[in-house]
């Protein structure tokens, strides 16, 4: 059986993504996650890594966790069990989480002042993955 | 004669297959034998004799090895059970040791390791990914207060090796903990052979130990993982001393999952923002009507695409879509461990942190098992 991998195009670059169309962005990407899975592309959605970074004036820790947390859930299909706190610093809310099927979430919401909506994204299916990078990366 | 006389412990189908190659490469070093207990299974020992031939180098028995003249290193890769007391052993012998991942099966076992290094004075290193440029590169923008404070190190380990393949059953993994097996002929336990690199990467960069685990093995991507009750996937959320978070992902996702060998990665929260430090992502990518790739056929004893030799008969091919500007040197770990031994500065992953990164995973499998978090002393 054939993997795939699915790159998901980047309709919005890092300068187009400013701290308050970040909630309409993070909506089209998970509209995109869901049609790579609607269409069969990575097979049963099994594991999911986000790490999402907001500008803390515009974002709380609480309100960046939460938004991927939804998309976690649209995904995998209801809620996780048992529901675990996050946990971490006031700046950032990590949590570990699982769901009735076995899948497994890795879910980090943070802020800092004056940051720019960056993060990534991975989504492990039975027969393939989908990546997506909010931001550029750091220079080696 | 070489500055250094090397033995390599282990054979084709274990990572002494690129290692002894590395020292081999090293001016400083002569490569003397292959070599490991007398009484292995004949597979283990025609996959060593294979070695052997392959570098015309001598098969001998450990205890044979260790009387060869002037050999004072040892690159040990023997099955993990039998890790405790070979390891033990090339340091009672006066040896420096460079050791495979993870350090050993069990932490008993691994302390017993420790004791004997330590006994010894030798210079330890094990194998990890922290001499690549991404993580060196990591570990430079914390100590140079570039990401600030940091309140979260996310770790990935993903390795796009192997032929996802349809599951017999539907239904979430259980896991029942460390049993002290970890050698199959076929596959191997994720949590412990991928889940060592994150681990490591991420005490390195915190420079602290971890005090609480919590960890999931519930996914199955592999038949092969199936059938054996092993795990190919586990996710690991860490907390060091001073309240830090770290995570990690850890597994096998298949061969076509990603464009290159696997998703290697670090994600680090600061007060400063977010920094993303990843292997192959400064990047030429390249797609043609030529093939790029060709996965190669599944091969009944390496499904799962674990070894160089085993690749090489399928035919499988190098991933070339992403050609990375700052590739890892694969020769960079060992060279960095022989500079070890000639300045006699401390290597970066020494015994003694390896002994506490099989706490750390051992910790996981009894969180992943109770489903509770699970403290280290």
């Amino acid at each position: 059986m054939e993997s795939t991998h699915v790159l998901l195009p980047a309709s919005c670059r890092r300068d187009e993504v400013g701290p308050l169309e970040l909630k309409s962005y993070w909506k089209q990407l998970e509209r995109s996650v869901t049609s790579a899975i609607d269409a069969g592309d990575i097979g049963v959605p099994r594991a999911l890594r986000v790490t999402l970074h907001a500008d803390a004036s515009e974002w709380d820790t609480e309100s960046t966790f939460a938004l991927i947390l939804e998309s976690a859930n649209s995904w995998f299909g209801g809620q996780p069990e048992p529901a675990e706190p996050a946990t971490g610093k006031d700046t950032v809310h990590v949590a570990m989480l699982r769901w009735r099927s076995g899948a497994t979430a890795l879910l980090s919401g943070s802020t800092s002042t004056g940051a720019e909506p960056s993060g990534d994204l991975t989504l492990l299916g039975s027969r393939g993955s989908v990546y997506h990078r909010i931001s550029g990366v750091d220079d080696l | 004669m070489s500055e250094y006389r090397v033995i390599g412990i282990g054979g084709n189908r274990t990572h002494l297959e690129g290692y002894i190659r590395s020292f081999a490469s090293d001016p400083r070093c002569e490569v003397v034998a292959i070599a490991d207990e007398p009484d292995v299974t004949t597979y283990r020992k025609e996959q060593n004799q294979a070695l052997a031939a392959e570098l015309n180098l001598p098969y001998l028995s450990l205890d044979e090895a260790l009387e060869i003249d002037g050999v004072n290193i040892a690159c040990a890769c023997p099955d993990i059970e039998r890790r405790g007391r070979i390891l033990s052993r090339c340091f009672d012998a006066g040896l420096h040791v460079y050791m495979d991942k993870p350090l050993a099966g069990s932490v008993e076992d691994a302390v017993q390791i420790e004791r004997a290094a330590s006994k010894a004075g030798t210079v330890t290193q094990m194998f990890s990914q922290v001499n690549t440029p991404w993580a060196q590169a990591a570990k430079r923008a914390i100590l140079d207060g570039k990401t600030g404070v940091v309140a979260a190190l996310h770790c990935d380990m993903l390795m796009a090796k192997g032929h996802l393949s349809e599951l017999a059953g539907d239904q979430p993994r259980t896991e029942r903990g460390s049993d002290g097996k970890f050698t199959f002929v076929e596959a191997k336990r994720e949590l412990f052979d991928m889940g060592v690199y994150p681990v490591s990467l991420a005490t390195w960069l915190s420079g602290q130990r971890v005090r609480e685990v919590e960890a999931i093995t519930t996914n199955y991507f592999f038949s092969e993982h199936e059938q054996l009750d092993i795990e190919d996937f586990g996710a690991m959320l860490l907390t060091f001393e001073d309240g830090t978070i770290a995570t990690a992902m850890a597994g096998r996702i298949g061969v076509h999952s990603y464009p290159t060998s696997g998703q290697q990665q670090v994600s680090i929260i600061g007060d400063r923002g977010y920094f993303r430090f990843a292997d192959s992502e400064s990047k030429i990518e390249v797609y043609s009507e030529e093939t790029i790739f060709s996965a190669g056929e599944r091969h009944p004893l390496d499904p799962m695409m674990m070894w160089a030799s085993t690749r090489n008969e399928i035919g499988q091919t190098q991933k070339r879509s992403w050609q990375s500007l700052f590739p890892a040197d694969p020769t960079a770990d060992i060279r960095a461990f022989v500079d070890c031994i000639d300045s006699g500065k401390r290597p970066e992953v020494t015994v003694t942190d390896a002994v506490h990164h099989v706490e750390v995973i051992m910790a996981g499998y009894e969180s992943a098992r109770t489903g509770r978090p699970v403290k280290i002393s």
